[in-house]
């Protein structure tokens, strides 16, 4: 082979790819349009047909006008031109089976559902939801604040609601919906044992007990201002014997096999019931809560607003309590798939068959 | 040759014309104006030491050095009037290193430029077999890897290649230099056999003066990019142009000198007290034996040897020619000492 | 292991994902490659920019990577590929210049003065004598290539990472020991078949049978 045919077959390959990843998604599309075209024409009317089609394009027009995000690819991708609903999650168990019950639900009420789930970071969660390569996933309100926001802590769970609703909104065009009663901080747990020799109950005597015990957390604990440092300035105290990093996977097992004294959980970890853990108290309300609803677009909600009567519907089903047992259920000694545990909660909830 | 004819000079294979090779930077051309003229069917070794320009200069014949000034002219024709390639195809070279293909059999690396030139597999088959007859290998070896043969036998494959397309030139440059002294002089005595049936005209590039002296039709000696002299090996020797040529060639070395003269040329035919029997069953004679084509340097080692005041000189076929005494290599020495004294005037 | 076990299917159809995402991958950075190697070799003026840059392109976290992909091409199959891809170069482009570089100049010099074009000399003596290098760049580019796809799951594309990451994060042994162990015999298996096809151009290039 020549060297230009090599070059040139090495830039076709790359051009190729590239162009058959857009492709895919735009000739998805277009099947869907043509199905979608074809429903109306059964309808019999033309006239139907065109004003449906432009009542799209105009709202597709709003939509570019009013979105200050630069995605590109905004218009073209997703259900916006008549694609699946495609739902998103991040990569912990609870985003997980959340994820699935969005999913579950609105293909119970009719809707075809695509999932991305597990994906690795808030980043790249948000990154596609907001180039409209996903259509919602479930996101926690202080996560949107503080982390994507970029907003001060607040504690008041209303506050907080409406300062995600507002800036979510105004600058990515996205919408939150309902949010779940159940709230699940960032919390500090520890062992039955533990509790009963120190006399601990709050994160005040933690202050205080700290010195005898080691704790494990994600590295970033250390460093957040929600972290360590912020306990260690709203409570004073928190000098523990010793700190160590651990992947929040690997928490429990170090828990329980006394590697660590104190972890850094969340208030619905499986865990805490199943290993009969104890979840100490937030007494001078350091952290924000933390609640789960569904992020959604408005491309989305325009095309299908349904969508926002069947998850706010779902949403009153899920307390602190069901959470915790459905994690566990995933979590736990039976190890079952968070699909299955989804289904069988919509089952039991009556929002599903 | 079928390269288009333009007019023809005088018959010489090979004509540099004024060629000079600059390169940018370096104080002194490569190499500066030379002109000399090789016949066809010559052996012309181009003499000197290192940075003399001989390998330079050898390169601007094949176009592997493209030269700044001057003109190739190969049969009359002006080597910059071909393309490189087809040049180079029509035109044997052998190395030092050989540059035989380690991934490809021996057969294979022979039937290199038959095959760019699009020989028939029946041919190039035949003709690699032909070449290892040619260059004393066995048949066998075709099927052989460069790295299963030793020194000797790889610089022979690569003259094989070098010849296998039946080119009109054949362009050496220090072939036999990294060869032991043994297998040095079995090659070279191959290479005059080669020449003997094939009439090739060779340019040979060498620093070894025994070699040179040894292989020669002519030498050309160079130096610093510019050609010293050009003559035979024996002019050379006996009549150098100047000192640098007299010391490089050691005109002085007088065995030398008698190792390109002929006992045949000084011998008594007659007077020469010759033995009873013939002298073919003579050999445990009182008198030693030479041929008369062997050399007067050989004759002269006998006699120093065998402490022998005469021998006797045979031809080819066995049969008494004449006889050779001390006397008479002396005679011969000064005889040319006195032509030419012992450090020539041109 | 017992889970692992129980649910080969999924193993394998996960390991199948894999194979094709750093397959794919491998496939496509040797032909970018390779025109990059053919002009870094001659030259050597180049060598501290181009490997320079491809080096650092190395150290981005993929995860940058992701973040910068996502917004063109969603999460999915190329936003995992395209920074494969990439990494592999650094490792690839050197073994190809390396190699080239090896062939003996005085193989080069016959092969010229005999009169074999510059196409000629690349295809029929520099290729095959530099090709044992060069396959051996591709080993182990596709060693690495396996560990880095681990990383693909992130973004929704697939392959083993999902049982490592997925188990990490439920405390589930059996997938973490499935994912980890099938990559690793995966990685293994790539090493052994370049292996072998770097071992028969070696002794091809070098005249053994």
């Amino acid at each position: 082979m020549k060297l230009n045919q090599i070059a040139a077959l090495a830039l076709a390959s790359v051009l190729v790819l590239s162009v058959a990843a857009c492709q895919s998604e735009s000739n998805q599309q277009a099947v869907e349009g043509q199905g979608a075209a074809a429903q109306s024409n059964q309808a019999g009317q033309d006239q139907a047909a065109s004003d449906q089609a432009s009542d799209q394009a105009s709202d597709q027009a709003a939509d570019q006008d009013t979105e200050q995000g630069d995605s590109a690819a905004d218009a073209d991708i997703g259900v916006a031109a008549g694609g699946p609903i495609v739902i998103g999650s991040k990569n912990f168990t609870e985003a997980v089976i959340v994820a699935e019950m969005y999913a579950q639900a609105l293909e119970g009420a009719g809707f075809a559902v695509e999932r991305k789930l597990n994906l690795g970071a808030t980043d790249i969660a948000h990154e596609s939801l907001v180039s409209g390569h996903i259509d919602l996933y479930p996101e926690y309100t202080s996560t949107g604040a503080l982390t994507v926001l970029k907003l001060e802590p607040m504690t008041d769970e209303a506050e907080i609601l409406a300062a995600v609703r507002d800036g979510y909104k105004e600058q990515f065009n996205l919408v939150w919906l309902d949010p779940a009663p159940f709230n699940n901080p960032q919390a500090l747990a520890t062992r039955a044992d533990v509790v009963e020799e120190y006399g601990i109950e709050t994160y005040s005597d933690l202050a205080e007990a700290a010195p005898n015990l080691v704790i494990g957390a994600p590295p970033e604990f250390y460093e957040r201002e929600d972290g360590l440092p912020g306990l260690m300035a709203l409570y004073g105290g928190f000098q523990f014997k010793e700190e160590r990093q651990l992947d929040p996977g690997l928490r429990y097992r170090a828990l329980n096999e006394g590697d660590v004294d104190v972890v850094l959980a969340f208030g619905t970890d499986g865990q805490i019931a199943g290993y009969d853990l104890v979840l100490l108290e937030d007494d001078m309300h350091l952290y924000p809560p933390y609640q789960v609803a569904p992020v959604v677009r408005q491309a989305t909600l325009d095309a299908y607003p349904d969508v926002a009567t069947v998850l706010n519907g779902l949403a009153p089903a899920l307390t602190s309590e069901q959470m915790q047992r459905l994690n566990w259920m995933v979590d736990g000694p039976d190890k079952l798939e968070p699909a299955d545990v989804a289904r069988q909660f919509l089952q039991e909830q009556g929002i599903v068959e | 040759m079928t390269l288009p004819r333009e007019a023809v000079t005088d018959g010489s294979a090979i004509a540099f014309d004024g060629v000079g090779v600059d390169y940018p930077g370096a104080d002194r051309p490569a190499v500066d104006g030379i002109s000399l003229e090789v016949a066809q069917g010559e052996l012309v070794v181009l003499l000197g030491p290192s940075g003399c320009g001989k390998t330079t200069l050898l390169k601007t014949v094949n176009r592997l050095v493209e030269l700044t000034t001057g003109r190739v002219l190969l049969e009359g024709r002006d080597a910059a009037s071909v393309p490189a390639t087809d040049l180079r195809r029509r035109i044997g070279y052998a190395i030092q290193a050989t540059g035989l293909f380690p991934h490809m059999t021996v057969g294979a690396n022979i039937a290199v430029v038959p095959r760019l030139l699009g020989w028939s597999p029946e041919r190039i088959e035949a003709r690699v077999a032909e070449m290892l007859e040619l260059v004393n290998l066995p048949r066998e070896y075709a099927a052989r890897y460069p790295r299963q043969l030793s020194g000797g036998e790889a610089q022979r494959v690569g003259i094989a290649r070098a010849l296998a397309a039946d080119p009109g030139f054949l362009l050496m440059d220090e072939p036999f230099g990294a060869i032991d002294a043994i297998n040095r002089e079995r090659l070279q005595d191959g290479l005059l056999e080669i020449q003997a049936r094939l009439h090739k005209t060779i340019l040979f590039v060498t620093h070894d003066v025994d070699e040179a002296v040894r292989l020669a039709d002519r030498i050309a000696v160079l130096r610093d990019g510019s050609l010293v002299q050009y003559a035979p090996p024996l002019e050379l020797l006996v009549s150098p142009a100047d000192d640098f040529v007299a010391d490089l060639v050691s005109a002085d070395d007088v065995f030398r000198q008698l190792s390109l003269m002929a006992v045949g040329a000084v011998m008594l035919s007659s007077g020469c007290a010759p033995q009873a029997d013939a002298p073919q069953d003579a050999l445990s004679g009182a008198r030693p034996i030479v041929r008369a084509d062997a050399s007067l340097r050989t004759a002269l080692t006998q006699l120093l040897r065998s402490g022998a005041d005469k021998l006797d000189v045979v031809d080819e076929r066995g049969n008494f020619a004449g006889c050779l005494g001390l006397a008479e290599v002396r005679r011969m020495i000064t005889a040319r000492d006195t032509a030419h004294g012992p450090r020539g005037d041109g | 292991m017992e889970w692992m076990l129980h649910n080969l299917d999924e193993v394998w159809r996960l390991t199948v994902e894999h194979i094709e995402l750093s397959g794919t991958a491998l496939l496509l950075a040797v032909v970018i490659a390779l025109p990059i190697g053919f002009l870094v070799a001659p030259r050597r003026l180049l060598d501290l920019p181009v490997l320079g840059v491809l080096g650092v392109i190395y150290t981005i976290p993929s995860l940058a990577f992701f973040v910068i992909l996502i917004p063109y091409f969603g999460p999915g199959f190329v936003t995992a590929l395209i920074p494969l891809v990439a990494y592999a170069q650094v490792v690839l482009v050197r073994n190809v210049v390396t190699g080239l570089r090896g062939v003996d100049r005085d193989v080069i010099e016959a092969a010229r003065g005999m009169g074999m074009s510059r196409q000629q000399i690349l295809v029929s003596v520099e290729l095959p004598l530099a090709a044992p290098v060069m396959i051996a760049g591709v080993r182990i580019a596709a060693v690495s290539t396996v560990a880095l796809a681990m990383v693909a799951a992130l973004v929704n594309a697939g392959g083993l990472g999902e049982l490592l990451f997925v188990g990490v994060s439920q405390d589930h042994m059996g997938k973490i020991v499935a994912g980890s162990v099938a990559a690793s015999a995966l990685a293994f298996a790539f090493n052994a078949g370049i292996g072998a096809i770097e071992a028969r151009a070696h002794h091809a290039a070098s005249g053994e049978r």
